[in-house]
Order: C-alpha cells, then structure tokens, then sequence
C-alpha cells in the first residue's frame, strides 16, 4: 500500500531538483569552508522539504484524492507512513544530488568520513520528512496553506537542523566519533520521537 | 470575588517584588555588573513562566485530543497568548544581562537561547495556526496535535544545542551566594502567581465569548 | 424504512448504516440537527434536498471523514469513531469534487482501491459499465471532464458494500447518466446505496427517498 503513495510523488521530484539548483546557486560564490558546506547541505535539504514535501498533503486535497486515501479500509497511520516513505526517498536523493552538485561546483576535494555523513543526511531526510508530511496535513485544513507550513515547520526542524550541521561539520573534518555521537543520537531520537508522535496524532488531525 | 482577589494579589506582589529587587536585594559579588545583574530578577522567573505556560498548553492539547473534551481548548488557547509574552521578556532580559555580564557572548551557542527561541517561534506558529483556522472544532483539534508537536522540538532543540560540545554559557550556578538564590525562588514564585492571574482573566474572557456565541 | 423512528436492535442489525441523533455544529451553525435515520441492506435511497440542506455534511459524516458534534454513525454496527478500518471496508464515499491521480493511469487509480475490497478482477465490467474501458490505459490526465466523473464512479463500484454517493450525476452527459441509473438499479438489492442529487430520474428509481432542509430531515 506503501508503494502506491510513493508512486504518486513521481512528479513532485523534479519540483524538489528544482529547488536544490536554486538553492546550489544562490550560495556558489561563498567561500569554500566545511562549515559553510554543512550549512548549504541542510539548508538546500530543509528548503526541499519546506516548498516539495509540504505540498503532499496539499496536492491531495487538490486533487480530490484525500477524502480516497483516507477512505481506505486501512489505519491511517499507514497513509502516514507511506507518505513519509515516499517523502524520504525524494529527500534522499535531493541531499546526494546536493552533496555532488556541491562538490563538483566549489571544485573542493572530498574529505571525512562519508559513511557517517551519509548516515547523518539519511536520519535528518527522514525527520524532515516526518515532520513536514504531518504538519503538510495540518496547514492543508487551514488558510493560507502554503505561507502557514513553513511557520509551522520552522520551530520543530531547529533541533534537526542544529543537529545536522554541527554533526556535519565534525564529520567532514574527520573529528573522532565521540565528538559527533551526540548529534547522532539526536537526530534518532528526533526521528523516533515525531515519527511515533505523528503516527498516533494522525487520526486525530484528519477529519474537516 | 475571586477574580479581582488574585488580580491584587499578583499586581501588589510584583510590586514589592520590582522594588525589593531594586533597592533591597544583596549586591550580587560574583558578578561583573552588580547592577544589571538585577535583570535576573526577571529573567529567571520569566524563562520558568514561559515553559511553564507551554507546558499546560501542551498538557491541555493531550487532555483535549485523548478526552475528546473541546473544554480545554480555551486553556491551550490562553497558556499560549500569556507565555508568549513572558517569553519575550524572558529572551529580551536574556539577552541584555548577558551582553553585559559575559564576553564574548554568542546567543546562537547558548542552549538556552535557543531552546527559548524555538518556544517563542513555537508560540508565533500555534497563534498563527489558530487565526488561519475557522470552524472551532477543527481548530482545536488541530492546534491541540500542533501543540504537542512543538513541545516535543523544545527538549530536543535544547539537547540539540549541547550535545555539539561546543562553548556553553549557562549561568553560573555555583557562585549564587545564598541570599541571591532565596530571592530569586521569592520572584520566580511572584512570577508564577502572575501568570495564574492572567490565566483567569484570560480564561474568564474565553468563557464569556463562548456565551456569547451560543 | 422510518427516519424519525428510534431504531429497535432488530432493525439495527439489518440495516447497514444507522445514525442516531447525528449533529454537526460549525460554531453557531448547525449544518445537520438531529438526524437518525437507518438504511437497510441493499436498498437505494435517495437523499434529496436544496443546497446547503446538509446533505454532503450527512454523506461525509456517514463514511467517517469527518466526526460529529454529537450523535453517533454506526456502518455495520461499527462506529467509525472507535475502529475507522473495520468500518470503511463496508464503506464507498464518492465526493462531489472526487479526483484521480493525474501521473497514473485509469486501471492504477482503480486498482488502487480496488485491491483493498478485493475487487481488482471486476475493474474491467466496471469500467465497461460506465463506457471508460477503451480508457483505461490512458493516464488520468488526458482525460475530460466527463471521462474523470465516469472513471470516479467506476472507482466508487469498487469500493465497499455501501455506496455513499454525493451528487455523481454532475459532469456527466445523457449517455453516461443513462449508464449510471442501469448501474444503480442492476444493483438494488445487492449493494446498498445512499445517493444526494437533484437529479429526479435517480430519485424515481429509489425504494425511498429522505428529504433534508436545514439540517432537519422533512
């Protein structure tokens, strides 16, 4: 069921491309530091999240597919979950497109420990997306849906987005893992909180 | 009646309390500046206000979504208008007493600061989530999920700023001499009375609306 | 069938969706006061009434999408309040601004509610009776507007046991609305229908119809 909710992201992918191109390009010219690549990486990640995964719930409602979805004979966690599934591929392959687009234009070397930065963007794509998907359902039932969400997001990606980019920081110059193992720990209990939080509250935002 | 009786209480205790702190309270030794450091006063008592208050929005959302009681809707609503505003005051006062008593001083490193500005952004999103809302059952539903939401993001925003073991400037607990302390548990307590009695107006002013609109 | 009457356990059972004393405020307004009414196994009742009367507020309250002031919804016996997924597998809701995915294709949005109710081997009779099956392995997309309600309705046939209906006679030509009403009465008796419309040919072919104005059945 999962598989069917992802298949309906397809086109919003190349909303989200768009977005981190804009966003590559309005930070070229900075100086090439690591905590200036940090910060572009998750800022181009949050930004795809905000403008892209926001509008998963919006679409819907457009549409008029929402009142099908949650029509379904199925607990609505799982139109949750297939949601974020979908929305976490997308953001998965915005940060690896980010990442690559970001090293081939400052013409910088690639250092540090990749596996664990790969870990870090992997579990920050995933609470982004769980939280934008649910609070994509919350601003959908409101006015002025498009201007609310980012409000909305904005306080709760702070501690993903302080989280990520020091752990980004660390790991590209090659720091110890003691020093980056707290924001590792964050950002999975981060995932793990909004995730479990979301899915029982998912009910209860439903419903006109 | 009760109403008024709280209301004096809270205005005559936050008066002793702006004059105490002023005139009478112990010059605080282990400061660079003694004076300024009076803003603490305000600053501690304020912070505690402003997480308390989100707390009983939060406490309140839970209690709305799991007892299916939109009563406490009005609850979630007011805790959220009066911790706004002691949350600001609380940052302002922050950030005043800290440029004077620490060098250096960066607010963006400071787990506190950040913890504080994810509850005011927190507080701005609800209000704003609130007025985008019209029909009042789905607003308090909605805002109630959104309330527990974002306090979730404030432990973690301040476990977040920690854990980057980067320069942490919280206060320094250890040279509080002991009179400093007492009096700063007599403002936080005056605080506290404070918000009780703006929370009854403000609940008192929901009830009447609600009267009003039936 | 009795609206007005308070449903006896018997009655209960048979009826596939009861509402008992169903209200719906938005702040001072009440879109729906009071309602009860029971709708027995495979009957087709029309709802019928002026716009505003409540009638949408009544279909979505009836498939669960959304929740009451006060009252109660029982589909099969079950409140959707207190298990949502047992109680919309009975359950089709056809809303009057019903879309489809626009990046798959006909048969994929079908199926893709099909495969819940176990009825992805009866698309393709489903989709000759409403004239889409030259369609179906078109995008959703390129379809017009009258090809999207035929392919909507197709995908409500495939839902549930009780068809909730919401004005699906809209955008539809004299063709398709001919093959909608045979789609109907070919059903009686099998699947349980509740239809709000204007359209007085639907209304003809019903065993009953409810009548709701301001909120109050009449």
């Amino acid at each position: 069921m999962e598989l069917r909710a992802r298949e309906t992201l397809v086109p919003v992918l190349l909303v989200g491309l768009l977005v981190v191109a804009v966003g590559l390009l309005a930070f070229h010219d900075v100086e090439q530091r690591v905590p200036i690549a940090a910060g572009v990486l998750w800022l181009a990640l949050a930004f795809a999240a905000a403008v892209g995964m926001a509008r998963a719930f919006g679409a819907e409602k457009d549409r008029g597919t929402l009142d099908v979805l949650l029509g379904l004979p199925v607990d609505r966690g799982h139109v949750y979950f297939g949601k974020v599934a979908a929305a976490f591929l997308l953001l998965l392959v915005v940060a690896l497109v980010t990442a690559v687009t970001y090293v081939v234009v400052s013409g910088e070397g690639v250092s540090g420990n990749l596996l664990a930065l790969a870990a870090l963007l992997a579990l920050g794509s995933l609470g982004l997306a769980a939280t934008s998907v649910m609070l994509s359902l919350l601003a959908t039932q409101a006015r002025a849906r498009d201007a609310l969400l980012p409000v909305l997001l904005l306080p709760l990606l702070i501690p993903l987005l302080l989280a990520g980019t020091h752990g980004t920081e660390d790991v590209l110059s090659n720091a110890p893992f003691a020093q980056w193992r707290g924001e590792l720990f964050l950002l999975i209990g981060y995932d793990v909180a909004f995730l479990a939080a979301s899915w029982m509250l998912f009910d209860a935002a439903v419903g006109e | 009646m009760r109403g008024t009786w709280i209301a004096t209480l809270a205005i005559a205790l936050v008066l002793v309390d702006i004059l105490l702190s002023l005139l009478v309270a112990p010059e605080a030794a282990n400061f660079r500046a003694p004076l300024t450091q009076r803003i603490f006063y305000y600053h501690v008592p304020s912070a505690w206000v402003a997480y308390l208050a989100f707390g009983v929005t939060a406490l309140a959302s839970g209690l709305l979504l799991w007892r299916r009681d939109h009563r406490w809707d009005a609850w979630a609503l007011a805790s959220a208008e009066v911790g706004t505003v002691f949350s600001v005051i609380a940052l302002l006062t922050g950030l005043v007493w800290s440029r004077q008593e620490f060098i250096g001083y960066s607010p963006f490193r400071d787990a506190k600061v950040v913890s504080l500005v994810v509850v005011i952004l927190s507080y701005f999103a609800y209000l704003t989530l609130r007025a985008n809302l019209e029909d009042g059952d789905q607003r308090a539903r909605i805002s109630a999920v959104y309330g527990l939401l974002a306090f979730l993001g404030v432990p973690l925003s301040y476990l977040a700023s920690r854990a980057s073991l980067h320069p942490d400037f919280t206060r320094p607990d250890e040279s509080l001499e002991a009179a400093l302390g007492w009096f700063l548990l007599a403002s936080t307590l005056v605080f506290t009375v404070l918000y009780a009695a703006l929370m009854h107006a403000r609940l008192r002013i929901a009830r009447l609306e609600a009267a009003l609109e039936s | 069938m009795l609206p007005e009457a308070f449903l006896a356990p018997p009655l209960v059972a048979r009826s596939v969706l009861v509402t008992e004393g169903l209200t719906r405020a938005f702040g001072p307004r009440r879109a729906l006061d009071g309602v009860s009414i029971g709708v027995p196994r495979g009957a087709l009742v029309a709802l019928i009434g002026p716009n505003g009367a409540g009638k949408s507020t009544l279909l979505r309250l009836a498939a669960g999408l959304d929740r009451p002031t006060s009252g109660r919804v029982l589909i099969a016996g079950i409140d959707p309040q207190q298990d949502g997924p047992a109680a919309r597998s009975n359950l089709s809701f056809l809303a009057q601004d019903a879309g489809l995915y626009d990046a798959l294709t006909v048969r994929e949005n079908l199926a893709f509610v099909a495969q819940y109710f176990g009825r992805v081997a009866e698309i393709t009779r489903v989709a000759e009776t409403m004239g889409i099956a030259s369609l179906l392995d078109e995008r959703a997309g390129t379809l017009s507007r009258g090809e999207r309600q035929r392919a909507v309705i197709s995908r409500a046939f495939l839902g549930g046991e009780l068809l909730l209906l919401d004005e699906p006679t809209t955008a539809l030509d004299e063709d398709a609305r001919a093959r909608l009403l045979c789609a109907l009465g070919s059903r009686r008796g099998k699947r349980t229908m509740l239809v709000a419309t204007h359209d007085e040919e639907i209304a003809k072919r019903c065993d009953t119809t409810l009548h709701l104005a301001g909120g109050h059945l009449v």
